[in-house]
């Protein structure tokens, strides 16, 4: 499979802060890939560079084999992106949904093309068509805005929370479109949302995001500080269940810890035994491409998300409420340095 | 109460028997209006529109400037360009003083500076909110520039009737420029201003209603223009 986007010691900052440190993703052409992460984790920064909206601060993306810039010809009317808050033009619907298409010159058949693309997020075009979009719901409006950009049939499609602000209907009808999109044209779509449930059933990969890194979301979870020194040496973070997570030494207490959590009870390795806890079953969620469940389980003021065969779910009988025991190795906790 | 009340009745018809020296001061408003409007709005809006779309060195600072010179004082403005246009100023020799262009000269500098810094203000505000649209779009740079200064249309014509609001109701310019010479350089304002000294208030009233029925008629039209 080819790869539409190649990124390559992408890094980033905003007045002086790194937000970005991304050493090498690849992404491929003509999937759905979900971004999830804690806000201020650089999804949304992540997409104005794959959207070519920012420059970089350090490194490259190259979108289908070439390194680009803002303004560079080969991507600008291949890519498009929708931000969380779109803006419309102080013009008719049909006006804004027909804009891309006429500076790309294909006006040919325009209120077929407009009214193709309000279709796609369930808006007639008697209905809106010449409706001003200052007269648009919040609602409404994102889903033109999205119709603008499945107007011009994009070979990349950038969504950075499209279903946050909307109302339900809304919501369903813009992820429907989504997906439309990659049937139709073999869209490449990036999605950044919060709503997991879309996430784990829609997309084909997901990634996730913590202080400005990206990873391939598996049975890793992110734990955040501060570790606490016991008078054994050993560091720990305690749970408000009375547990505590014990992790290998850290860089500085406040460091974030990325630590591998399974169901299986008996982890072993050549240094360290498994630790256990206990935590309770809080959702199931299919995750329609690999056939595994995504668990998540709380475990007193952690929320973990492991990933598992429906075998085991059914073995197990995992349940939203049943009381569950996972297990880590302390000696194998990753830190997330900034 | 009984003199305004008159006043009112005298000045419906000195305005409908089309009292020559009321038209008159109605007149040369108009033309020092149009006069000073447009060479404010011809360089402000280009200067203000780049002020608010383009990142350049100094940009705060100049916008600092722009800003502070929407305090200026018209007796103050009027008193520099006396002194510039004046027999003894560097202007001299171009015989402005006392006429509708001095006027004008003067009004401009009280003007320009409210239509930059509003244009500055409507461009930063609609160029910032569609950059990102547009971009994803696939505006180029051109386009880009072009759609931005369309859709600041509104904050312009807001920036322009502040602008003609202030040029049309102002004293000390006219007066200090213009003498407030009968037939020649007499505006709605300074006759108004005489004519209350005077304790005729019949021609003020009318004049005052012009004013406000020039206000009325520049708002239907900038209404219009912003429904398209």
């Amino acid at each position: 499979m080819d790869f539409i986007y190649q990124i390559r010691g992408l890094k980033q900052r905003y007045n002086g802060s790194p937000v970005l440190n991304i050493d090498r993703l690849d992404i491929d052409q003509g999937i759905i890939t979900g971004i999830m992460g804690p806000n201020g984790s650089g999804k949304t920064t992540l997409l104005r560079l794959l959207a070519f909206i920012d420059s970089p601060w350090q490194g490259e993306v190259r979108c289908n084999g070439r390194a680009a810039t803002p303004f560079s010809e080969h991507i600008r009317r291949i890519v498009t992106f929708l931000p969380q808050t779109p803006s419309l033009l102080l013009r008719s619907v049909y006006k804004n949904i027909s804009y891309g298409l006429k500076i790309r010159g294909m006006t040919e058949r325009l209120d077929e093309q407009v009214e193709k693309a309000l279709s796609m997020v369930g808006l007639s075009m008697s209905t809106f068509g010449h409706r001003r979009s200052v007269a648009l719901s919040g609602g409404e409006a994102q889903r033109v805005a999205l119709a603008a950009r499945l107007a011009i049939k994009p070979k990349v499609l950038l969504l950075d929370e499209p279903t946050a602000n909307v109302d339900t209907e809304s919501a369903l009808r813009i992820k429907q479109a989504v997906h439309r999109a990659k049937a139709r044209w073999n869209t490449t779509v990036i999605v950044v949302s919060h709503d997991s449930q879309w996430i784990y059933e829609g997309c084909d990969r997901i990634l996730q995001m913590y202080q400005g890194r990206a990873w391939d979301a598996g049975n890793k979870n992110v734990v955040p500080g501060p570790w606490q020194h016991a008078s054994d040496g050993s560091w720990f973070r305690p749970l408000t269940n009375g547990h505590k997570i014990m992790v290998s030494p850290p860089p500085s207490p406040d460091t974030t810890a990325m630590i591998a959590f399974s169901l299986e009870k008996s982890l072993k390795d050549g240094q360290s035994q498994a630790c256990l806890l206990d935590g309770t079953v809080s959702r199931l969620i299919l995750e329609k491409k690999t056939g595994r469940i995504a668990v998540s389980i709380t475990v007193g003021d952690v929320v973990l998300t492991l990933k598992t065969s429906a075998a085991t779910v059914e073995q197990e009988s995992l349940y939203p409420g049943k009381q569950i025991t996972v297990s880590y190795l302390p000696g194998h906790t990753q830190w997330i340095v900034p | 109460m009984d003199f305004i009340a008159a006043g009112f009745v005298k000045a419906f018809v000195l305005l409908a028997q089309g009292d020559a020296a009321t038209w008159s001061a109605i007149l040369v408003t108009l033309r020092v209006t149009m006069l000073s409007m447009s060479a404010s709005l011809v360089l402000g809006i280009p200067l203000g529109f780049l002020l608010g779309y383009q990142a350049f060195p100094g940009r705060r600072q100049v916008r600092m400037v722009v800003d502070t010179m929407l305090f200026l004082p018209t007796v103050f403005v009027g008193l520099l360009v006396y002194a510039f246009i004046s027999s003894r100023g560097p202007l001299g020799g171009a015989g402005l003083l006392f006429t509708v262009p001095g006027i004008a000269v003067g009004q401009t500098i009280l003007a320009m500076p409210i239509v930059m810094s509003l244009a500055a203000s409507a461009t930063e505000e609609t160029a910032g909110r569609l950059r990102v649209t547009l971009m994803s779009l696939g505006a180029s740079r051109r386009q880009l520039f072009l759609t931005s200064l369309w859709e600041t249309r509104q904050g312009i014509v807001v920036a322009g009737l502040v602008a003609c609001g202030r040029v049309m109701t102002e004293v000390g310019i006219s007066m200090m420029v213009g003498g407030n010479i009968k037939w020649h350089t007499r505006t709605i304002t300074t006759a108004i201003a005489l004519e209350t000294n005077k304790g005729l208030f019949a021609m003020g009233i009318a004049l005052g209603m012009v004013l406000m029925l020039i206000a009325f008629s520049l708002n239907i039209g900038a209404m219009l223009l912003k429904q398209k």
